[in-house]
């Protein structure tokens, strides 16, 4: 019996577990083996006409100093920003008194984020508190002022 | 998917996560620049959205969350913050297909913006969804990782790769020019060749 279409599309893209069944299967049928020729082919050919981005020079070395900055505390803005957000949802989800032993004083904004992570994914659900965690971050003021760059 | 459950551990060194950040962004950049700017239609806002995700993962990881698939993690953080900004810019919130830029169902009429190429992928019939499967196939992405970056169940990816390929195929049946049509619209060749 021949293997479906769906299962070749996925040995092509080696999400097949038992591979050997279906390799066993083409060594002895030429319609499966032209199938399967065909689904690469059309891989090959749109993989071949992806354009390449070249990320441009200064891109990185601008995210690091964005990132040595919020690590040396020199982005306060945003990290208060941050704090914020997060007092908000855990007094939303969670009540006052989680959020006052939460935030304790000197606790870093991003400990908090993870701290706030954690007991959000027990209550509600990793998906619930992926998604809470991504409103908090939705527009982070992050960015460093050009002359702050240079 | 992304995050394992009490993921918590603590955070690494600062240089240890400087290099890893480096080291991802090497990696990654470069297949997730190429996957946002069909998306989004402005190269600026594709850069913006990477810078974004990379920010985002040192957040979480200085937070001392362990991420089990960095890169389908960093894809779904860039096809969101998309999302966002065409959300805050349209009146259409519902219509995640037009969000995308990305050609509407034959059947479903709207205001979206469709451009010649897209209506040629329309007749084709490859669906946003479809289409968005395959531009992450084309960067590696494993179909675990396609489902986390758009919500879906990996049979549904393994599924929606099945339809393309056979719409694709049919399309190439019918005529070499329609298949290089599908190609610069998944691709998005036209608009952004240099």
């Amino acid at each position: 019996m021949h293997p479906d279409i769906a299962s070749l599309v996925a040995w092509c893209d080696g999400e097949v577990r038992d591979r050997s069944q279906i390799e066993q299967h083409l060594s002895q049928c030429p319609r499966c083996r032209t199938c399967v020729d065909q689904i690469r082919s059309q891989k090959e050919s749109l993989t071949s006409s992806v354009d390449s981005f070249p990320v441009e020079d200064g891109e990185l070395a601008r995210l690091m100093t964005a990132i040595a900055a919020w690590e040396g505390g020199r982005n306060i803005g945003a990290a208060s920003q941050l704090r914020r957000r997060l007092r908000e949802q855990i007094e939303l989800f969670c009540g006052s008194a989680t959020l006052e032993a939460l935030d304790r004083p000197g606790i870093k904004a991003e400990n908090l984020l993870g701290t706030s992570a954690e007991i959000l994914e027990a209550f509600l659900g990793s998906d619930a508190a992926q998604a809470i965690q991504d409103d908090v971050l939705r527009e982070l003021d992050w960015r460093l002022p050009q002359g702050e760059l240079d | 998917m992304f995050r394992s459950p009490r993921s918590l551990s603590p955070p690494p060194a600062k240089e240890k996560l400087a290099e890893e950040i480096a080291a991802l962004y090497a990696k990654e950049a470069p297949g997730m620049l190429r996957y946002a700017c069909p998306l989004t239609g402005d190269t600026d806002m594709a850069r913006d959205a990477v810078q974004e995700a990379f920010f985002r993962f040192f957040l979480s990881r200085s937070a001392g969350q362990s991420i089990v698939s960095p890169r389908a993690w960093l894809f779904r953080v860039v096809r969101n913050y998309l999302l966002d900004h065409k959300r805050a810019a349209s009146r259409n919130i519902g219509d995640v297909e037009a969000l995308l830029n990305l050609p509407a169902p034959p059947h479903v009429s709207g205001e979206e913006r469709v451009s010649d190429l897209l209506q040629e992928l329309a007749q084709i019939g490859l669906s946003a969804r479809e289409i968005e499967c395959v531009r992450l196939r084309m960067e590696d992405l494993r179909y675990d990782e396609i489902a986390g970056v758009l919500g879906l169940q990996p049979g549904t990816v393994g599924a929606l790769l099945t339809r393309a390929h056979e719409k694709m195929r049919k399309a190439a049946a019918a005529g070499l020019r329609q298949e290089q049509s599908l190609v610069r619209a998944i691709t998005g060749e036209k608009r952004y060749a240099s």
